[in-house]
């Protein structure tokens, strides 16, 4: 069971020459089979704190402890080998790759994970398609797909490896509200079934799936609020 | 990762986006073709040179005279006088020098003809074979062939026609014939001539050997002058002259080429002369230009290519980055895609240069049975640019430094490209293209 903590996190980007302090101090600590909402403004500094969980960012200062291991230490290779095993990330922009055909997006995180073998490979997209009801969308490409359904592909895709985390960026931010419930019940039942579920999203629907929500504002993180 | 998993997302990437692909092998294949045919042009070219030339040494006269009787000047003035000659240069005469015909006859495997001594140059005999050893003593040394096949008379007496073993003369005294003269030379050493410069086992007597002994003997020494005849008709007349001039020594006036091409010449003028020399210079000159202007293109276009389409998949590699792909794998990805490409447009390229050279054959074709009547439609697509050998005429070397550079090119240009994008922050290449 996975347990994320971060510690005196802080960013800064610098644009021009002003300073922006993305993440003041942030001080928090996420668990495994529950699932976690992080609100607040635009700019805010939500989707700052997401990337660096998910190992996409490096912060300025302070740490991020996978089960109490520094991970925010990790060299490149170490942590593409963590994001490929431990994250599943959704983004707002379903970001699939437009080449490739919905059950081989899926595939694409499996190729790079040794613990499948050719037939394990299909036998997982095949199950994946169907948990996520996109079964007969297999051989479309993303083009072709409404945005619930493309989202649904990049939560697939996401799950691919089976991770621990699942860090989602808005994922509802350009769904209408009928995909926005059935992405925010799946995000639900797989914190249900165990993952580590952490989700950015000015909607205030997430409040009614998420275990405990965040309030992000200019940077602070504010206190459990539910 | 396995390899057949790169190569498969290498190759779905170019099939699904068929359109761009294709445009970057149409580009890559018309880069390559440009080379292919410059190259080709500059390979007539060459050729199309050579066969000017021997069309100007088939009119060349070589002529031996004494030059103790006449200087330089006095025989170029001499034959000035004579019509129809031009070009009168003076051959550098120390290295060369013969003594023909003076030898009793000899027999080879296969054909009947005279020993030759002849004077040769210091690289052939090599001065590190004999050293100084020439100038010492009284004896004059040489190094002989391997396997000689003579029945000439010497010191050392050999009368049968077989092949003797030139090894078996070292430290032997021989003598050479010359008329009347006789040379000892003590053989210090043999050597293959077959196989040192494909020549027949002739025997070699240093050049300075024979300047000594012609220097004791007071004897006469000639110089010689070619002389280039305009119209290969007007050989004749210009032998004739020269002979009335009395100038000549020894030898008999002799083209530079052999008795066959001599032949063929009053037919091969007329066609290397559709082209001369000022315009064959401006031909070259266009074809450098031409050259240089396509290697630069190629270069450059080659280089955006790369940097180019590494930009735009700046999104498909932060995807690749964001699902925990290695930089190396993505880098391999990438590489595996564009080279790909080029392979294809190298092949496009070949198979291009293949159809038009089947064109200008047959166009070519058509133009010499209209036009052109006497001699043997392949003699002269022999003559004229090698048609019906073009893809084989082309410099294969030079094609292979083409595609070569643009590899490593393209390798460089996208590995630097590639890898400055991964430096960035995955969210760096994911945001761009929301
Ligand atoms: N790559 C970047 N370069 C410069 N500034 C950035 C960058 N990413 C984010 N920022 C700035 O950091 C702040 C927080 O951004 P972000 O985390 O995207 O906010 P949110 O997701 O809450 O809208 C914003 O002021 C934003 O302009
Ligand atoms: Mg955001």
């Amino acid at each position: 069971m996975v347990k994320i903590r971060v510690e005196n996190a802080w960013k800064e980007y610098k644009k021009k020459s002003e300073i922006v302090q993305a993440l003041k101090n942030v001080n928090v600590e996420f668990e495994a089979g529950k699932i976690y909402a992080i609100i607040g403004r635009s700019g805010s500094g939500k989707s700052t704190l997401l990337y660096n969980i998910g190992l996409m960012d490096t912060l300025t200062k302070g740490s991020i402890y996978f089960n109490e291991k520094n991970v925010s230490q990790l060299n490149d290779k170490e942590k593409s080998r963590l994001r490929m095993k431990e994250i599943g990330f959704i983004f707002q922009g379903f970001n699939l790759n437009k080449n490739l055909k919905v059950n081989e997006n899926i595939l694409l995180p499996m190729f790079i994970n040794e613990k499948y073998t050719k037939e394990k490979r299909k036998e997982k997209v095949r199950a994946l398609l169907e948990m996520l009801d996109i079964g007969d969308k297999a051989n479309r490409f993303p083009r072709e797909l409404s945005g619930g359904e493309e989202q649904r592909v990049a939560i697939a895709r996401a799950l691919a490896n089976e991770p621990e985390v699942i860090l989602a960026d808005e994922p509802t931010g350009n769904l209408d509200e009928e995909n926005e419930k059935i992405i925010f019940e799946i995000l639900k039942k797989l914190s249900l079934g165990g993952k580590c579920v952490i989700v950015v999203s000015h909607n205030p629907e997430i409040k009614e799936y998420a275990d405990k929500i965040f309030e992000m504002n200019n940077g602070e993180l504010s206190k459990n609020l539910y | 990762m396995k390899k057949k998993d790169y190569f498969w997302l290498a190759y779905y990437k170019i099939k699904r986006n068929k359109f761009k692909s294709l445009v970057v092998i149409l580009v890559i294949s018309i880069i390559f073709f440009g080379g292919l045919v410059s190259n080709l042009i500059e390979t007539s070219l060459n050729k199309y040179q050579e066969s000017l030339q021997i069309n100007v040494a088939c009119r060349q006269l070589e002529i031996d005279y004494n030059n103790k009787q006449y200087t330089e000047e006095e025989i170029i003035d001499k034959i000035g006088t004579i019509s129809h000659a031009n070009n009168i240069e003076q051959i550098i005469n120390s290295s060369y020098m013969n003594l023909y015909g003076n030898c009793d006859e000899f027999i080879t495997e296969e054909n009947t003809g005279y020993v030759e001594i002849e004077g040769t140059t210091n690289e052939i005999i090599g001065n590190e074979l004999i050293g100084e050893k020439f100038h010492e003593g009284i004896l004059n040394e040489v190094i002989i062939p391997k396997k000689i096949y003579a029945t000439w008379n010497m010191e050392y007496e050999i009368y049968d026609t077989e092949c003797i073993n030139g090894e078996n003369l070292v430290g032997e005294n021989i003598t050479i014939r010359d008329g009347e003269e006789k040379y000892i030379f003590k053989v210090i050493g043999t050597y293959d001539a077959e196989k040192i410069y494909n020549a027949p086992n002739v025997l070699y007597v240093h050049n300075n050997t024979i300047k000594n002994i012609k220097d004791s003997k007071n004897q006469e020494k000639s110089s010689s002058v070619v002389v280039t005849v305009d119209e290969v008709e007007n050989i004749e007349t210009v032998w004739t002259e020269i002979k009335e001039l009395g100038i000549v020594w020894r030898q008999l006036i002799q083209t530079l080429v052999d008795k066959q091409i001599e032949e063929e010449a009053p037919i091969r003028k007329n066609i290397y002369t559709l082209i001369n020399r000022t315009t064959m210079n401006k031909i070259e000159g266009i074809i450098e230009v031409m050259k240089i202007v396509t290697y630069f293109l190629s270069i450059s276009i080659i280089f955006l290519i790369s940097i180019q389409k590494v930009i735009e998949d700046k999104k498909e590699i932060g995807i690749y980055r964001a699902i925990g792909y290695t930089n190396n794998q993505i880098l391999r990805i990438k590489q595996l895609e564009i080279l790909l490409l080029l392979f294809l447009g190298i092949i496009l390229s070949i198979f291009l240069f293949i159809i038009l050279n089947g064109i200008a054959e047959w166009g070519i074709n058509d133009y010499i049975n209209k036009e052109v009547s006497g001699i043997t439609q392949r003699e002269i697509q022999k003559m004229l640019y090698n048609v019906s050998q073009i893809p084989k005429k082309i410099d294969f070397i030079k094609c292979f430094y083409i595609v070569g550079i643009s590899i490593i090119i393209i390798g460089v240009t996208t590995t630097i490209t590639i890898k400055r994008i991964l430096r960035k922050e995955i969210l760096n290449s994911l945001k761009y293209c929301r």
